[in-house]
């Protein structure tokens, strides 16, 4: 284990979490996916970032991340039971 | 100068301007007919009075000193070009503001009677008003850039004022073939303008006025322009002008056309005082005219051919103002000879002479119009000596006047034109000089003797003229008779005062007697040839003849097949179907509106409301930002 390490593991970490967002077509796995993005971003912010400043800024990204969740959620269960489905390309109401 | 600084002279002005607009802005409603018309009428009046007063004051100054000016405000001011609007008095426009305000005066005055009742009297007033300001501020600019504006500002009244009665589409579309005929030739005046000013400006001189020109005019010399004499160039385009607004060859269509207007307009407009503004331009800038001695030549000729072509045109019309309208363009033609010979004096002589009799013919013609409810034919008219003696004895003064009889103006002015362009023009120019002579006394006594003389043709009874139509006419009858006995040499001598009594040779004498005997002869043949036998006989001999003269030598229709339908033809096909409605409209216009509507039904199709395409859009975006960054 080098000190690379963590900063490998964040970055594969987010293109993982990326590719899968775009590639699934599931709202509720979507959600996961931008939260395993939003947790790759919080171990490069441990790893890399100076002591004591980052580390504050990864608690609040923690709380961020379990507002989002909730409410990403909410609006998961509002959509899931307007439009009876929960595939992303399933809801298409809103184009030009 | 600033010791000839006389502030009387714009009051002049002031008073004309004054009468529009109280006739203008009040109109039937406030001010009434009676009102309107004596308001209309003292304006020009006062005007007059003015012009008298400076006048006299001028006759005080010294001879070789007598110059007047009054500078209202500096007009332009761009750089180093100044323009004042400034005016002057001096001899000349000393002469043609009296004849201005002396003629329009009468003539307003007899509008007062032959315009009664009309629906648009106050309106009436209220133009034949500004026409006045125009004219005058034409007459008594000091510099040609204010000239011009009193020059389109007539034009605009003669436009107002021909086509009055504008219900009707035939008189409304004369007033328009007057406006744009007279903007052709303006454009000429205009560009000539141009020139003179550029030419001086580099050679130094940046003041316009025409005391200036005068000093400088001679530097423009040895000038070319496009291989052309500077001054020759210069005197032409002017010239172009003046043929627009004096009615001359080419442009002279628009005259005999102009007559749908109210007689009066015709007799102060179209016969006394606009159409010779031409005439005053030139003899204005004579000294640009000497230094060229082919434009001069351009002039005598054009002036030559329009007074014999309009003469015989004239010989034949049936309309007794269209008699008249062809024989002010054939009088304004001998002005212009005159001119062309270099005898300005004497083109203002005439000029002067004319306004009087012309004025008065066509003032009698109107009263016989008033007298007839509106008949114009000549044909459909005679017997009026019984009906109408007054207007019958003055229409003579006038009729004598102009056919050249010996003792009245047309006599002593149009003699010495004849003598001038013998001297100056040449022989044949003369020979054409002294047949138009011989034509105008024909036609004119032609209009007499079918007017006044012959049996009565036409049902119902003429009635006389109200006296406040005959006075102005009397007037102008003794300024007719006696007018050219008293202007002849007092005119000269006040014009230039270097003027020397010419002597009487023995060849002036003989030109004068062949003249005489060419006008009188007219008078016979006229007598002779009216009879309704000859007339026929003569008609069915000649009838090729006789048909291309009554159709007046086809002029208007060459120009409606040469000019007018092509013009229009480019026009539609290419200015309209081209460049309008394809160019403009449909290419930058609407194509415009076209792309961008394109340009969004394609852009509609990326919002196709697919959450994951948007999400790839976004990935894509960012990495292709992070690689920019990067």
């Amino acid at each position: 284990m080098t000190a690379h390490t963590p900063a490998v593991i964040s970055f594969v970490l987010f293109a993982i979490a990326a590719a899968g967002f775009l590639t699934c077509g599931s709202l509720v796995r979507m959600l996961m996916f931008l939260e395993l993005m939003l947790n790759a971003a919080n171990i490069a912010f441990v790893a890399l970032g100076p002591a004591v400043k980052s580390q504050a800024y990864a608690v609040l990204l923690f709380a961020i991340a379990a507002a989002e969740a909730g409410v990403g959620l909410a609006l998961i269960i509002a959509l899931a039971s307007a439009f009876k489905t929960l595939d992303a390309g399933g809801i298409k109401e809103l184009k030009g | 100068m600033e010791g000839n600084y006389y502030p009387l002279l714009k009051w002049i002005l002031a008073a004309p301007l004054a009468g529009f607009a109280l006739n203008g802005l009040l109109g039937k409603k406030l001010l009434g007919e009676k009102a309107g018309g004596i308001a209309g009428s003292l304006a020009i009046f006062i005007s007059f009075v003015f012009a008298a007063l400076s006048f006299s004051d001028l006759l005080n100054l010294p001879p070789e000193n007598r110059l007047l000016r009054d500078t209202l405000f500096n007009w332009i001011s761009a750089g180093s070009f100044s323009v004042d609007a400034a005016f002057r008095f001096d001899p000349l426009s000393a002469v043609m503001a009296l004849i201005v305000t002396g003629v329009s005066f009468l003539i307003h005055v007899y509008s007062t009677g032959y315009m009664k009742g009309d629906a648009g009297f106050n309106r009436y007033f209220a133009y034949l008003n500004l026409f006045v300001f125009f004219m005058l501020t034409l007459v008594l600019a000091d510099n040609p850039l204010v000239m011009f504006v009193g020059w389109e500002g007539v034009g605009l009244c003669s436009y107002l004022l021909i086509g009055f009665w504008y219900e009707d589409p035939e008189k409304a579309s004369a007033g328009k073939k007057a406006f744009i005929t007279n903007r052709v030739g303006d454009a000429g005046f205009l560009i000539g303008l141009m020139l003179l000013w550029a030419l001086l400006s580099s050679n130094g001189v940046f003041s316009m006025d025409f005391a200036s020109l005068e000093k400088n005019a001679p530097l423009l010399a040895s000038a070319t322009v496009l291989g052309m004499a500077a001054p020759t160039l210069i005197c032409l385009l002017l010239f172009f002008g003046a043929t627009g607004k004096s009615a001359q060859f080419p442009l002279f269509v628009w005259l005999p056309d102009a007559m749908a207007g109210p007689t009066p307009v015709s007799a102060l407009i179209h016969a006394a005082t606009m159409v010779t503004a031409g005439v005053y331009m030139l003899a204005r800038l004579h000294f640009l005219y000497e230094l060229a001695p082919k434009a001069m030549e351009v002039v005598l000729l054009v002036g030559c051919f329009t007074a014999f072509f309009a003469a015989v045109i004239g010989l034949l019309q049936k309309d007794i103002k269209k008699v008249l309208a062809y024989s002010t363009v054939s009088q304004l033609g001998y002005m212009f000879m005159a001119a062309g010979a270099g005898a300005f004096s004497a083109a203002v002589f005439h000029l002067a002479t004319h306004a009087f009799f012309k004025a008065l013919l066509f003032l009698g013609a109107g009263s016989v119009i008033h007298g007839m409810s509106g008949e114009q034919d000549m044909f459909k008219m005679g017997g009026l000596k019984k009906e109408m003696p007054f207007t019958f004895l003055l229409m003579a003064a006038g009729w004598l006047a102009i056919a050249g009889v010996p003792g009245l103006s047309g006599f002593y002015s149009k003699d010495l034109i004849l003598e001038k362009v013998f001297e100056h023009g040449g022989m044949l120019v003369w020979a054409v000089g002294v047949l138009t002579a011989a034509l105008t006394a024909f036609y004119t006594t032609r209009l007499f003797v079918l007017t006044f003389l012959r049996a009565k043709r036409a049902e119902g009874h003429a009635h006389e003229s109200p006296l406040s139509m005959t006075l102005p006419m009397a007037a102008l009858a003794v300024l007719a008779v006696a007018g050219g006995f008293l202007l002849k040499d007092r005119l000269f001598l006040f014009l230039d005062p270097a003027f020397v009594q010419p002597e009487h040779t023995s060849q002036a004498a003989r030109l004068m007697l062949v003249s005489v005997a060419a006008g009188l002869a007219g008078i016979a043949a006229a007598f002779v040839l009216t009879l309704p036998k000859t007339a026929a006989a003569l008609k069915s001999a000649a009838a090729p003849l006789h048909s291309l003269i009554f159709h007046k030598f086809y002029v208007d229709e060459i120009y409606a097949f040469a000019v007018i339908k092509p013009l229009k033809l480019v026009s539609d096909k290419v200015l309209f179907r081209f460049f309008d409605a394809g160019l403009i409209d449909g290419v930058l216009v609407n194509g415009t509106a076209k792309v961008s509507y394109a340009a969004g039904r394609a852009l509609a199709k990326v919002q196709n409301g697919r959450l994951d395409l948007y999400a790839l859009v976004f990935a894509i975006g960012v990495a292709l930002m992070l690689f920019w960054v990067i």
